[in-house]
């Protein structure tokens, strides 16, 4: 039942409530004046009337407070409710980005490697050596291997380092040849930790799309 | 904190109205960033003002600010998973040279898992720029991602004037 249906039903009722408490006080006003030996059972019967209106009152009350505000907005038919919305748990997440990454390694994996790998990963190599990049925490080992549209990177850090200002630095001196890019974080049980960045060339980007990623 | 974020949201959606984004099927979004979100990537720095909206780099070399923010759920924000966000960003300059600002939005995931994109403008005095980030750029696998921005800074430039929202949120990537 919507939360508007409910509003005229419940006038109605105040309005009866209020109609009986007046009847009431007028009957009490009346037998003040002029007792009546017949009013007893009269107003037993109406106040009787008036406690079971009183218990439906109040059902419907509960009814009402057990439902969504009435001013809340009401879900289009293109969004989800939030109260269906699944948080996944850590578990959930992990199995999801290992899925994701198995994606990104499966799209690699079957790039052909271009003849202008080598002119790539030598640019690569140049962020490596971008004195902006080389100003934070640096990785213990990387690497770079490009194919036709896109390239991984590979890094390690040491624990305890911060790996996250490097790879962000990496790949804002590649932003004139990749835009989008997608990046996973690997805790080893060595408590390093490691990156892998998959960035792809621009006017490549539509392969994310085409497969789900 | 708690005071700054309903600011920050109140001048995102005042400036939704501003900035010509179509929010017409906006499953509508979010939030922005301000000086609460926003912070030096290298710790305490006095090179960066951070304003209550935007950041501006006060030095004569290259600054890297960080903002994060999270994406409050209810009934008004459904975030689907499958579906990307858009994010536009005002970039301006008080410099008489032309200036370039550098930025990376990123959407985290659970797992460890991003999806980001980096995009570059050149702005100079009276003349800002604007950078966009689409949906298919900033992927959300998962309805618990979270939305950052690293930006470099070239000497007297600034970034302000967020905007997010998942605008196609009936469009599920599949």
């Amino acid at each position: 039942m919507r939360p508007q249906s409910i509003v005229l039903p419940l006038a109605l009722l105040g309005a009866v409530l209020a109609l009986a408490a007046w009847a009431i006080l007028a009957r009490g006003h009346l037998r003040d004046g002029r007792p009546s030996s017949g009013a007893d059972s009269t107003d037993a019967a109406l106040r009787e009337h008036v406690r079971r209106l009183d218990e439906r009152l109040s059902r419907m009350e509960t009814l009402l407070g057990a439902l969504p505000a009435v001013n809340a907005p009401a879900a289009s038919a293109n969004s989800a409710p939030a109260e269906t919305a699944h948080l996944p748990t850590e578990d959930e997440a992990r199995q999801q980005a290992a899925r994701i990454q198995s994606g990104l390694e499966g799209v690699f994996a079957t790039d052909a490697r271009a003849n202008d790998a080598g002119k790539w990963e030598a640019r690569i190599g140049q962020a490596f050596d971008d004195p902006e990049v080389a100003a934070v925490a640096q990785p213990s080992t990387r690497s770079a291997q490009c194919r036709t549209r896109e390239c991984r990177i590979t890094a390690q850090f040491p624990p305890g380092a911060e790996g996250s200002e490097w790879a962000n630095r990496v790949a804002m001196s590649l932003a004139d040849g990749f835009s989008s890019s997608r990046v996973v974080w690997d805790e080893l049980p060595t408590g390093e930790s490691a990156v892998t960045l998959y960035i792809f060339k621009k006017g490549t980007e539509n392969i994310l799309t085409e497969q789900g990623l | 904190m708690n005071a700054i974020r309903p600011l920050a949201l109140a001048l995102t959606l005042a400036c939704a109205a501003a900035l010509p984004v179509s929010n017409a099927q906006a499953g509508l979004v979010h939030a922005g960033f301000g000086s609460g979100v926003c912070k030096a990537s290298n710790g305490a720095n006095t090179n960066l003002f951070f304003g209550l909206y935007n950041v501006k780099n006060v030095s004569n070399t290259t600054q890297y600010v960080t903002c994060n923010t999270e994406f409050i759920r209810d009934r008004l924000v459904n975030l689907l998973p499958g579906a990307g966000y858009k994010l536009s960003m005002i970039v301006g300059s008080t410099s008489a040279v032309p200036q370039t600002v550098t930025c990376i939005a990123s959407v985290g995931q659970g797992g460890g898992i991003a999806s980001q994109s980096t995009k570059v403008v050149t702005t100079v005095a009276g003349a800002p720029g604007r950078l966009d980030f689409f949906p298919v750029e900033l992927k959300a696998y998962s309805d618990t991602s979270s939305l950052s921005v690293y930006c470099g800074l070239k000497p007297a430039t600034n970034i302000g004037l967020f905007l997010a929202q998942q605008p196609e949120v009936n469009v599920l990537v599949p």
